[in-house]
């Protein structure tokens, strides 16, 4: 609403009512986020936390836990900042209020059905990318709602120069669609299934060019932009170093969309494409610090408000944190570091570093900054805002160390090899029943950091519930726009001040990056020698391929053996790019919980997987894998095969029509044999249309399809 | 051609290629920013964010 007061200015109010809606949304999915994790850290220290409740089972838990952190906490903090630091910075309302609600509301129902169709087993099998292919459309349509109610109030704006925040803000609006586009690029098979169009060595760059970028551009990028705003603000000193965020944002833009392949070291990816994940890594260390330092520094001569004001504290631990990770962030990239590192805990605890020390602190000072001033009051207790903070931070640091030791000390044993080349612990076990202490450990952690998060809402709850008056929209006097969106400076001035070109050319240094690192392996074809020997799963095993994808096999199990002596010697010979030239979604995985599954088949008889998964404890008695005895209660759809062959061959699998015509009597057949030996083995007789059924001919099928 | 540029990507050349741009960005940024009008252009935009606005 404007009301012009005279021709040089004009009052003007800011929808405030839009921010306070994403900060409540924050704080409330916070709890889902943190409950579920703090669930899922319990199960791994004690698996009858699994209450073998296929719902709540870790495998299905874990993707809601990490989809809650990032895209309900996280992404609510975020809308809530950038809400409310454009329109100051820009010195202009949100371009349209229905825009605005629109966006709220809609973010807020992808979020619910994340939390319904996840534990339900609805999944692309895809880390951070699990949502279903509805899902992902209504991700699409909102997230260009966000875009044009951004930009058409960069186009309405009173301030000429773009501040430095909105330039990140820029940065993750149009990477973050550039990315979730590209890697959800999918045919549906059914409204709850869907298999990705890239498969093998394809997905697994672009979903982890996807998976490092969306921590990139969606916790470090628009959090920075944050940072950027909220700490002079809290402070009430300008940035350290304007200049130095120029370099810092430019760097930082040009250099991260490179790194995805750090995932993938050691792996079957070519060599080229790893040593650039790894260069490229490396170099993030100089914007990353280069960005800490100019937050910490902007406290100069004022920490003794460290003292004082727990905003402050929330912000220096939030910027003491982010250093700390994109420190070893890089540090892990190093090859024989990740060869170490990758499928420990050590991974877990360097991502919880991020998300809970830099975005969970930097998010709570932003709302303890932003509560009292929405709602017109003072808060409640600094006291228990101090308290939070400390128990945030010991909360995270507790978590951090205990994972590092973990991770560290697993992989250690994983690695143990005698004088006589044999494994000194060669059942996979051993190395996970030494670190359950430390995952004791994690769970209190977690404990103590969700103590923390509750005496937030409690003091939040008193701060809203004691102010005086209702809260009212900000209005401000500010000067009537008399430029055209143009500018009239010169070279990055001017650019400061064109938008439109200032995206563009933001667009251009991802892109650049993008094409370079992903084509030649959208194109592997053309420069890898492909074994065409390798057949694609029978009708039954892809039945039990899609019950693995559903209960989330992959949060645990990778199927990736590296070009490690101690991985081979484990787990057999290396795994090859053609292997898994024909899995959409590619089960890589990132974690070993349990062990790499690329071989399991024919290693052991049929009944052995019907016992370890009605009951893993009967085969391996220290084991801390969930039992999954509802597969036998679950009738497998052999019907919806047709439907789902013919989308793979639509994708390039070499089935053929005849086969995919009969799908669902061949897979009849194949269930009926495995069926017949169960009970020929002493299993249950009758068991040939249960998914346990399908799920074993899966898991034998495991390294049976190619020539080595 | 294309099979052939594919088949000839190495990690020098593509590391190469994605290092000599960088440093081109990155020391370009630098020098940019210290030019001595940007300098103090950039000063005075720092301490905008501190001014809330008049009231009305």
């Amino acid at each position: 609403m404007n009301n012009t007061n005279s021709p040089q200015t004009e009052v003007i109010r800011y929808d405030d009512q839009v921010v306070r809606w994403f900060l409540l949304a924050m704080i409330g999915w916070a709890f889902a986020a943190f409950a579920a994790g703090l669930l899922i850290a319990t199960q791994l220290a004690y698996w009858q936390a699994n209450f073998n409740l296929e719902w709540i089972t870790f495998g299905r838990l874990r993707p809601l836990h990490t989809n809650a952190a990032i895209f309900a906490f996280a992404g609510n903090a975020i809308f809530a900042g950038i809400y409310h630091s454009s329109q100051r910075l820009l010195k202009a309302r949100m371009f349209n209020d229905t825009l605005s609600r629109i966006h709220f509301w809609g973010w807020q129902i992808i979020i619910l059905l994340a939390a319904i169709t996840l534990p339900l087993g609805y999944t692309q099998g895809k880390e951070y990318a699990e949502l279903e292919w509805p899902i992902d459309i209504a991700i699409t349509v909102i997230w260009v709602v966000f875009a044009v109610n951004f930009f058409g109030t960069l186009w309405r704006r009173r301030e000429k120069h773009l501040y430095v925040a909105l330039w990140f803000y820029i940065a993750t609006i149009v990477t973050v669609a550039v990315l979730h586009i590209v890697n959800s690029l999918e045919i549906p098979v059914s409204m709850t299934n869907s298999y990705p169009i890239w498969g093998g060595i394809q997905d697994a760059l672009v979903q982890w060019w996807y998976g490092h970028n969306a921590v990139a551009f969606f916790l470090t990028t628009p959090f920075l932009g944050l940072m950027y705003y909220y700490v002079p603000k809290a402070v009430n000193r300008p940035i350290y170093s304007y200049n130095l965020s120029i370099v810092h944002f430019w760097a930082l833009v040009f250099i991260y969309i490179w790194a995805g392949p750090h995932h993938l070291l050691n792996t079957s990816l070519p060599e080229w494409a790893q040593t650039v994940g790894m260069v490229f890594s490396l170099m993030l260390w100089a914007p990353s610090w280069g960005g800490m330092i100019n937050g910490l520094l902007t406290l100069r001569g004022s920490w003794h408000l460290l003292v004082t004001e727990p905003i402050v504290k929330f912000f220096v631990g939030a910027l003491t944190f982010y250093g700390m990770a994109t420190f070893e962030g890089p540090l892990l990239s190093i090859k024989s570091v990740s060869s170490l590192g990758h499928y420990t805990d050590w991974i877990v605890g360097h991502v919880h570093a991020g998300a809970l020390g830099w975005n969970g602190l930097l998010s709570f000072g932003m709302a303890y900054y932003l509560v009292p001033k929405l709602w017109n009051t003072e808060l409640y207790s600094k006291k228990m805002a101090n308290l939070h903070f400390w128990l945030a931070l010991s909360g995270v640091l507790l978590y951090y160390t205990s994972m590092l030791a973990a991770g560290i000390t697993q992989g250690l044993m994983w690695q143990d090899i005698d004088a006589s080349g044999r494994l000194v612990y060669p059942d996979f076990v051993e190395t996970v029943t030494r670190i359950v202490p430390l995952y004791w450990v994690r769970a209190i952690s977690g404990l103590i950091f969700f103590v923390g998060y509750l005496i937030m809402v409690y003091n939040f709850y008193k701060t809203i519930s004691g102010a005086k008056e209702a809260p009212r929209d900000a209005e401000v006097r500010v000067p009537v726009k008399n430029f055209a969106a143009t500018s009239d400076g010169e070279g990055h001035r001017r650019l400061e001040g064109l938008a439109t070109i200032f995206t563009v050319l933001t667009v251009i240094a991802v892109l650049v990056a993008s094409v370079i690192s992903i084509y030649p392996i959208i194109n592997v074809n053309q420069y890898v020698q492909m074994d065409k020997k390798v057949t694609p799963w029978s009708p039954l095993e892809l039945a039990g391929r899609d019950i693995y994808v559903k209960e989330g096999c992959y949060t645990c199990h990778s199927q990736q053996i590296r070009k490690l002596d101690f991985d081979v010697v484990r787990f057999g010979q290396p795994s090859t790019i053609e292997e898994s030239q024909w899995d959409h979604p590619f089960q890589w995985g990132s974690k070993r919980t349990g062990p790499d599954l690329s071989r399991i088949g024919k290693k052991y008889p049929d009944l052995w997987h019907y016992r370890h998964m009605i009951n893993p404890r009967e085969i391996v008695e220290k084991s801390i894998m969930p039992s999954y005895s509802w597969l036998v209660n679950h009738k497998t759809d052999f019907l919806g095969l047709r439907r789902k062959l013919s989308v793979l061959h639509q994708l390039g699998v070499p089935y053929d029509a005849e086969t995919i015509a009969n799908a669902d009597i061949v897979a009849q057949k194949e269930a009926a044999v495995i069926a017949e030996q169960l009970a020929k083995e002493g299993a249950p007789s009758g068991l040939e249309n249960q998914q346990i059924v399908a799920l074993i001919a899966y898991l034998q099928a495991l390294g049976q399809k190619g020539t080595l | 051609m294309k099979s052939v540029a594919f088949a000839n990507y190495t990690d020098v050349t593509l590391t190469l290629i994605g290092l000599g741009l960088f440093v081109s960005v990155f020391i370009g940024s630098i020098i940019w920013v210290n030019l001595k009008e940007n300098r103090l252009r950039y000063e005075k935009i720092a301490k905008n964010i501190l001014d809330e606005g008049e009231q009305p």
